[in-house]
């Protein structure tokens, strides 16, 4: 995070300003909707519209996280713990290819 | 930034948003949590995979087709709720942060009829499901010959027909175009009120019923016409993709002995895919609801507290630790959402 950034996090005559919360949530509910929409408008396409449904909420995923739960303002040491279950997902993937 | 009540190293942390050892505790919380989730996405991605080609008269959806389309918008606007629940709790936390505590209680109290509407919505989708007869055991649904038996009984049967329009919705047995469903081949839909359709009709016309629901996109329901043959109801899934007629072609050809081993090895592929799908997905929902529950105590605990006058800003962390958690159930809803709804 840059130092600007942290400056709009900050205090500011006693009152705080916050992350964009709104402007947050549009973009999420705007995704919801591009999300629902597609099994509807891509059905002829089923590798298209997987790849996208699996991207657009991987992107929602991290924008909660990083917003939502406040990973982007917090320290490193949290992001890391965070991706913990990641290295095990990854593992247990790997491991779960064999299996079929 | 630094607080009294640190007990953990000073970590610079940008903003005011503090290290507390309640937010690194919490954290430690979500990660144990979201790897038994992870545990179940694995087991349901597996058993998916392996499903493959097996449900290929329905498009190789894994799923019985019921879903699609109305309950995808229902749970659509569901999964909207919650996207809003999320925000009434970031703006609990910064109202906070500001000293503002009215609008501490009043989006606590919003965060918590959020939540508390969503695990309403899956209590009506789950009643739902159960009264068609889908249970985390399977498919079990009231077959025509039990409609029909209890029908008699109560003195209102007329003819299969109605029954079956009854039991599974009258547009069910409409179609447009060329999508409409077609009879098997000599049989007329005077066969079928009179019950003269056998095993291999019955599979016929139930495989073309659910092709022509979602080639119009009309709703599937989950029923067949007729499945006493097959034992396990509501079920169209053919050994890795076979359509209708080739499986009507094969159990015509076959002798009495074989006929009934094809229809048992039918049984038991689709008992096996549909109570696969059942039981993830009622076990997958039911754990994330079962969050949204605790979510929904965890808050009201909270909310009293704050009625109580318990906050203010210098301890704004707990409300931002209680956010955390209510977050995470709404990320594991993403995924869950996409993974069980969408794809």
């Amino acid at each position: 995070m840059s130092h600007s950034d942290s400056h709009a996090h900050g205090t500011t005559g006693g009152a705080h300003a916050h992350p964009p919360y709104m402007k947050v949530f549009f973009f999420l509910v705007a995704l919801t909707i591009v999300e629902v929409a597609i099994p509807f408008v891509l059905s002829s396409n089923k590798g298209l519209a997987v790849t996208l449904l699996i991207s657009i909420s991987v992107v929602k995923i991290l924008t909660i996280a990083r917003y939502f739960m406040h990973l982007k303002f917090d320290a490193r040491v949290l992001g890391l713990v965070a991706c913990a279950p990641l290295v095990c997902a990854s593992i247990m993937s790997i491991a779960l290819l064999w299996d079929n | 930034m630094s607080s009294d009540h640190h007990a953990l190293p000073h970590i610079e942390t940008e903003g005011h948003f503090e290290f507390t050892n309640g937010k690194f505790a919490m954290w430690l919380l979500i990660v144990s949590d979201a790897m038994a989730f992870i545990g179940f996405l694995g087991g349901y991605m597996v058993l998916r995979i392996a499903s493959e080609g097996t449900m290929a008269p329905l498009g190789g959806a894994w799923q019985p087709a019921w879903m699609l389309p109305m309950d995808l918008i229902l749970t659509g606007l569901n999964t909207f709720v919650l996207i809003c629940s999320s925000v009434t709790m970031v703006k609990a936390l910064a109202a906070l942060q500001d000293g503002n505590l009215g609008g501490l209680k009043k989006y606590l109290l919003l965060t918590m009829l959020g939540g508390s509407f969503f695990v309403g919505f899956q209590y009506f989708e789950w009643t739902h499901f159960i009264h068609e007869g889908i249970t985390i055991q399977g498919l079990k649904l009231v077959d025509l010959d039990t409609a029909e038996h209890r029908a008699k009984e109560a003195g209102k049967f007329t003819s299969r027909l109605a029954l079956a329009e009854e039991l599974y919705g009258k547009r069910r047995f409409e179609g447009s175009g060329d999508n409409a469903p077609s009879l098997p081949e000599g049989k007329t839909a005077a066969d079928f009120q009179s019950g003269k359709f056998n095993d291999a009709d019955y599979l016929f016309l139930d495989l073309e019923v659910m092709n022509s629901e979602i080639a119009d996109r009309r709703p599937v329901k989950p029923g067949v016409i007729h499945h006493a043959a097959y034992g396990i109801p509501g079920t169209t899934a053919t050994p890795k993709g076979r359509t209708g007629a080739e499986l009507r072609e094969e159990l015509e050809g076959a002798e009495g002995k074989d006929r009934g081993q094809i229809m048992e090895n039918h049984r038991k592929e689709g008992a096996r895919v549909a109570n696969n799908f059942c039981s993830t997905f009622f076990v997958l929902t039911g754990f994330h609801g079962l969050h949204v529950f605790i979510g929904v105590i965890y808050l009201g605990i909270t909310l009293i507290r704050a009625m109580q006058g318990a906050y203010h800003r210098g301890n704004s962390s707990i409300i931002e630790v209680a956010g955390l958690y209510w977050h995470f159930v709404d990320l594991v809803w993403v995924l869950l959402f996409m993974l069980i709804y969408l794809i």
